[in-house]
Order: C-alpha cells, then structure tokens, then sequence
C-alpha cells in the first residue's frame, strides 16, 4: 500500500487525533503488522497484464518468493523467472555480467521469445548504484527484437514519491510510442482489473462514438500501442498519476483524474469536467437518481448495523464512510494505513463530524491482537482486512474496488452490502479466493 | 540455489525459517525488512498465521533509514512495543537490505535489552539461505538463552527435533509422531519448533535422546549432543511407524541400527528434503521391498546422512538435467518439480512439502503416520 505523506503526515495526523482522542499514536511509525488479509496484486500480477512481457526477478532468492506463489496462485509463473544473486555476486560486482547469461539462457529456455523483457531488482538495488540504463541499452544491441525495461520491486521506497506501485505504472506506459494518428478512444489506466462494462460511462461515451482501452483489452504488444494514440487518459488511481504526466509529456494524450468514488457529487464533478474536456453532452442526471434510491433502499434494509470499512477494499475510505453516514449508515470503524492528501477534506469532515467513527491503523502492532469475542459479528465489513480483525461474517468481497466505478459503482456497492448483510461467509475462503500477493 | 531458475519458485528462506522456529514460544518476533520479507513468511511460509495471536512483526525498513544508519528508530519501534507487550524474550531477524549494508544484530539486540531487561537476540538472516538454517539458528540462540544446564536424564524419553511446518505442516504429524511414541512407553519430552512452549524446551535436556525427524533439526540436535551429551537418531516417522520405533529402541539400548541404503543402478529418485528423503526410502526399501533409490535434496545437506549417489542440488538447471538424463522412471517429489520433466513416461508421485510450494499445495502435505500414506507407499512402482 502506498503512503502519500512522510514525517510531516505522521505530525498532521497526531495533531488532528489527539485534538479528538481518538487513536492518535496509532498513526506514528511502529512496526508493522502484517495480517493473513493483507495483500493485493503485487507488482508481479500488474507487470503481467503488460501483453507478450516476461519478467525476470534479479535479486537473493529469497526476494522472489512470495511473487513467484502468488504468481503460480494467479496462473502467471509461467511469465516470471529468477536470476538468484548471492552475496559473492554483490560483492564482485558480478551481477550485471550474470544478467546477460541469464538473459541468453532464458530466452532459449522459454517457449516464447517475449516482446518486452521487465528485468525486475528488488530493494538491494537502491544501495548498490547499478548502471541500469547502459544495462538496457547493451541487452537491447544483442536482442533487437526485445525492449527491455528495469523495473522495482522495492517497499524500502514506500515512504517516497516513487514507491514500487507507482513506477511500475510509469514503466508499463512508458513503453508505447508517439504516434501522429489520433483516434477517438479513452484509455482507463492505473486499475488492475477493467472496470464493468455495465458502468453508465461506457453507454456514455459510445452514444458520443468514443470508444474506452483497458490494458486488458490486448493480447499482443503492438496492439497495446493503440493506447499510445488515444485522446484522453482517465486516472483511475493516484498511483497512475506519475505515468499520466509522462505520457502527456512523451505522447501528448491529456488526462483526467477518475479515482473510483461512491460520492455522488464527485461522480457528478467528473461527469461535468469530463464533457467539459470532450465538449460533449454528458447526461448523468437518471443515473445519479437511481444510486440515490439504491443508497436510501440499501440503509432502509441495512439498518442500524454498524458498519466497518478498510484501506484494501476501497481506495477512498474516508470517501465512503462520509458518503455512508451522510445518507444515515452506521460507519462505526475505519482502518487504513494512511490518509492520502486525496481524502484529507473527508478524513477531517468525520473527524471533526462524527467523533463516534473509530479510526485504527491497520499495521499498527496492536491490530495483532484480534477482538475476536469483542467485535465478533457486530460488524457488516467492507473488506477483509476488517472483517479479519473483527472476526466478522458478513463481509463485503471486494479489493480495491475492482471493477466498479461511477453511479454504477455506487448501485453495485450498495447491493454487495445489502446481500453482505443477508448471509454469512467463510473468511478464509474468501481470503484464500483472493489470492493475495504483498 | 543459485542463478536461474524459471519454473521453480524460490524456496523457503532463513527468516521464514527463524520466525517459524520461535513462533509459539511467547516471544516478539521482527523480520527488519520493508515488507516482501515478512510477506513471504506471512503470507507464504506459515500455516499458523491465520488466526494466531503470535507476535511477528515487520520493521517497515526505509530507504533513507537504510542510507543513514537510522538503527535507533528501530529500536524505539522494538522497546515501545515490547513494553506494551511484555515478551518472554525479543528477537530481531535480518534480511538482505540489513546484510548489504552490515546492520549489527547482536548490538542493536544488546541495546533493546539494556533497555527493556528483556533477553533479546539478534540474528543476521539475510534471504541467502535456506529455512533449516533459520531454524537452527533460532532455536540454538534460544538455547543459549534459556537453557543452561542439563536436567537430570530421564529414561525411555525423547525430544522430537525438527518437527517444522515448513516440512510438515500442520495436518496432525505432529501429534501423531508424539502419540506413535507415547504409545510405545517412550516419553516425549519436547518437540522442536512445533506444538513447544519455552517451558518444554527448558525441560528437554532431560531426554535421554533427540529424534531428528528433518535436516533443520540437525544443527539443533548436534549443539544438544556437544552442550548436553544427549544423542541423537535421523528417521522421519512413516507409514506404521514401526522403523522410527525400532531406530529409537535401538538407539536406548545402544545396538547398531543405521541402515545403508540400495542405490546401486537406481532408476527411482526422491527428490526434497533429506532426512525425509531418506525415511522414505528407508520404508520402500525395507517395507515395501522397492530396489534402488537415490535422494537428490533440495535445501541443505548434512553430508553424514548423504549416502553415495545422492545429490545436493545446486539449482534448477542442474535439476533439469538430473530429471532429464534418462535415468529414473520414478521420481517423487513436490507437485512443482513435475512441470521439469520432459518425459512423460516417467512415473511421478506427489509429496508436496511446504518450504517448496508453501500455500499452493500445503493442503496436500501427506499425514505421515496414517494408513492412506502407508497405501500411497506400497503403491509406488
């Protein structure tokens, strides 16, 4: 999970809690707990939407491990390999003449010689100063046919402005070409997976003959490159913000932040500026009405039963909870790791507004201790990093919410609650469906 | 293992195995790693997590914490949570970030012990090895710490070393194992780095002999024989049982009973860990009248257990080429090693063991003392 804010967000953060005695400490740094619910794509998973890449890991073994399962538990092993360094290899400096054997030897071992190579090193890397782009260029002269990229698998950058999640995008991106061709087309970056094609905003722009790319929608490396002609890039995560920039830099495609929200007056915000960017009329107005009645019959039945969110299930908890209380819910619990800058105005409206709301750091060392017989089954979860810590059974199956967006979003959300409400699940199923890799 | 390897995950490493060994013994555990370490080990390596209230943590190590050498934000991290905790002991663990740039456990240990007044270890793992050397090296440091002197021997006891959940999961084998001893009138006393507390490790120098059931227990049972004068045998449980029994009897009672394998013109190959390699070849040979077989072990290897022929794999192409090279018609070993072999003719069987596949296939581990197990192994031609 990325963290927006160094030093100086742990001082805003102890200064809001402890001013409303809530939790304040918990935002500090600590060492961190990491539960069996914690986990997402890795960068393995989101490299290997890239169509025709390979991935080769540099790294001590060890390093590769927790990618190399996640990637057999996602069907992906297949395009993701290791060259193992050891600490003779560090110390020698022998490490960069190893990657040119390997890079050999791989591609004669592999059924496929790929189009993009991701040569992946791990957090020894940012201490060892390697030369990666002579690296690539000298790869490059001997495989022609390969465009190879060096890429980071590195959480000790966390804390940076360019932490793994968010370089990995800019490296996927950085791959498509300029082209003087411009066709009616949008491309959707920074989610993992494609967002619904029942969302509103497919219907939306078709009826005004534009056309939405998804990096999933590719099985080969030059038709990935149609991305490269499009005429706007809707932001779908803040951790492709750095890539957007680029491409409007390299590729000239403006862009628009689209940060997956169940507020309706952000929805209604970005529909606005997105007709205003196009310069076509959007009519979002039905829609907008049939999420309201969805937002008002999901309370009617979901009641009074309080209401549990984490930092894993959305990318906007705090945009959620307010959304949720302002309409009657009971957001009574909030985990996150972090506030990002992008919900500091909804993490100070709960706050300040409805000081009942609990806020714990999920990696916080105490989270350790579950409240199994406290908190067991009061909660209706979003998420399973909160329905783990409170051993809860109506849970709400949904990461980063995937495949959701606009009033769409918000119908579909306010569904999964109401049928999370009606039955009970077994979270280690539920986990283990997951597939999580950190 | 070194250099490339393309099919096979990496293996489980020193850290997951440390973490492992010291797991239930009411400890505060911190893997000084940004997060992928701990990952592997949370995520990966330990069958118990789910659920566990156990105190392993992650350091969150930064980039700019590494650069400058920032050790005392580490350990303001360790004492503020152990003194909330109130641990029986600390223990950090290293990783590769911390080995590059000569982090130094046993100072940084000293210090939060100086500060907390709790027994504190530090222990330089670094991901460059193999989880027996984590769990030897944890638990001889746990040891040191708690256990200085021999209790009176009992007799008719054992400890059970290396009874790890990355070699055994958490299907029942243990409690099998202690009950197909208990059973025969042998007292077991303790059973390393699974299903032990403190107070039972304390309590094992009273055994009158360590039954070594996996590599990773025999660093342990050879500090235990120099520290302690207790000996110790290396025979996993299998099948009945009945060759695990007859080693330990022997081993009371002082009679040679080291068994010398068949491997000469072998065309059946285990390939995995060694001690339990070798206890399976043991019972097909013994029990089920199999011919020759030779264990290629994939993590580490005690050359005393190595009988001739057998090979200590050094990677993946080396393993291609051992699986490869038209020798074997048999070859058991995990579910992933089976991808590695291009003649589909050879007969494989499954034995899917933790620190090589970890969750994937780590509900398939077998329950070694049972009779589906025992039906598995006269089945295998």
């Amino acid at each position: 999970m990325l963290s927006y804010f160094g030093t100086e967000n742990d001082e805003y953060l102890q200064r809001r809690c402890r001013s409303l005695n809530c939790c304040c400490e918990k935002f500090d740094r600590t060492i961190h707990y990491v539960s069996p619910s914690h986990g997402g794509w890795g960068v393995v998973r989101i490299a290997a939407l890239l169509p025709e890449s390979h991935q080769l890991f540099v790294s001590p073994f060890a390093c590769g491990r927790h990618g190399a399962l996640g990637g057999a538990l996602n069907g992906i092993k297949d395009r993701i390999s290791y060259l193992y360094i050891d600490e003779s290899d560090i110390v020698s400096g022998n490490y960069e003449n190893l990657i040119f054997e390997a890079v050999d030897e791989l591609f004669v071992s592999i059924p496929k010689k790929p189009k993009v190579l991701l040569l992946f090193v791990s957090c020894l890397d940012d201490l060892l100063g390697t030369d990666h782009v002579s690296l690539n260029r000298r790869l490059a002269e001997k495989h022609s046919d390969v465009k190879f990229i060096t890429c980071h698998m590195n959480p000790i950058k966390l804390d940076t402005d360019f932490p793994p999640g968010i370089t990995l995008q800019n490296n996927i991106y950085s791959l498509l070409e300029k082209s003087e061709e411009e066709i009616d087309t949008i491309n959707l970056i920074g989610n993992n997976v494609p967002i619904s094609e029942k969302c509103e905003l497919f219907e939306m722009l078709r009826n005004s003959n534009f056309a939405l790319k998804h990096l999933t929608d590719f099985s080969t490396f030059s038709e990935f490159q149609s991305m490269g002609k499009s005429k706007l890039n809707l932001v779908l995560s803040p951790v492709a913000n750095y890539a957007a920039q680029t491409m409007e830099k390299k590729l000239g495609i403006k862009s628009l932040s689209a940060y997956c929200t169940y507020d309706l007056e952000e929805i209604e915000a970005f529909y606005e500026n997105l007709s205003l960017i196009l310069r076509i009329e959007i009519k979002y107005q039905d829609y907008a009405r049939i999420a309201e009645e969805a937002i008002r019959n999901a309370r009617k039945e979901i009641g009074e039963k309080p209401i549990a969110i984490d930092y894993q299930a959305v990318k906007k908890p705090f945009t959620l909870a307010r959304m949720l209380l302002k309409y009657g819910f009971n957001v009574s619990l909030i985990m996150t790791d972090t506030v990002k800058n992008l919900e500091r105005e909804a993490y100070d409206d709960i706050v300040n507004n409805y000081p009942k709301v609990e806020i714990f750091n999920a990696i916080h060392y105490n989270m350790s201790i579950r409240k199994e017989k406290e908190f067991a089954d009061r909660y209706l979860c979003i998420g399973f990093d909160c329905a783990y810590f409170t051993s809860s059974r109506k849970i709400v199956n949904i990461a980063d919410d995937e495949g959701l967006f606009g009033y769409y979003g918000v119908v579909e959300m306010m569904r999964m609650m109401v049928e999370a409400n009606r039955s009970e699940v077994d979270l280690q199923k539920m986990i283990e469906g997951a597939k999580l890799i950190i | 293992m070194s250099k490339l390897c393309i099919s096979l995950p990496p293996f489980a490493p020193d850290y997951s195995g440390a973490a492992s060994a010291l797991f239930e013994m009411g400890g505060l555990v911190v893997i000084h790693d940004a997060s992928g370490c701990t990952g592997n080990y949370t995520g990966f390596d330990e069958p118990r997590w789910f659920g566990s209230n156990s105190l392993v943590f992650c350091s969150g190590l930064r980039h700019m914490d590494s650069i400058l050498g920032n050790d005392d934000k580490f350990v303001r991290m360790i004492v503020e949570a152990a003194e909330e905790f109130q641990p029986k002991f600390i223990a950090i663990l290293g990783s590769p970030v911390p080995m590059v740039i000569g982090t130094d456990f046993k100072g940084i240990a000293m210090e939060i012990e100086a500060e907390t007044g709790i027994p504190t270890m530090g222990i330089a793992t670094n991901g460059l090895n193999y989880y027996g050397a984590g769990i030897g090296s944890a638990t001889i440091e746990l040891l040191k710490m708690f256990v200085k002197e021999k209790k009176p021997t009992v007799s008719n006891s054992i400890n059970i070393v290396g009874m790890t959940p990355l070699d055994f999961h958490v299907n029942y084998n243990k409690e099998d194992f202690v009950e197909l001893f208990e059973n025969a009138g042998i007292s077991v006393r303790s059973c390393y780095s699974m299903g032990s507390n403190l107070e039972s490790i304390q309590n094992s120098t009273e055994s009158a002999l360590n039954v070594v059931v996996s590599q990773a227990g025999i660093g342990i049972a050879e500090y235990l024989k120099k520290k302690f004068d207790i000996p110790y045998v290396a025979i996993t449980p299998l099948g009945d049982g009945e060759l695990a029994l007859n080693r330990v009897k022997a081993a009371f009672s002082d009679q040679e009973n080291t068994y010398v394998p068949r491997v000469e013109n072998a065309d059946t190959l285990i390939v995995g860990e060694q001690i339990i390699g070798n206890s399976l070849r043991e019972y097909l040979q013994e029990k089920c009248h199999y011919g020759a077989i030779e264990v290629a072990t994939l993590f580490d290897v005690s050359e005393q257990w190595q009988s001739r022929g057998d090979i200590a794999v050094k990677d993946e192409t080396h393993l291609r080429q051992i699986l490869n090279g038209g020798k074997y018609r048999t070859v058991i070993g995990d579910p992933m090693i089976k991808q590695l072999i291009r003649d589909k003719k050879v007969n494989f069987y499954e034995f899917s063991h933790v620190a090589l596949s970890g969750k994937l296939h780590w509900n398939e581990n077998k329950r070694l003392l049972s009779n589906e197990t025992q039906e598995w192994l006269e089945k295998i031609n």
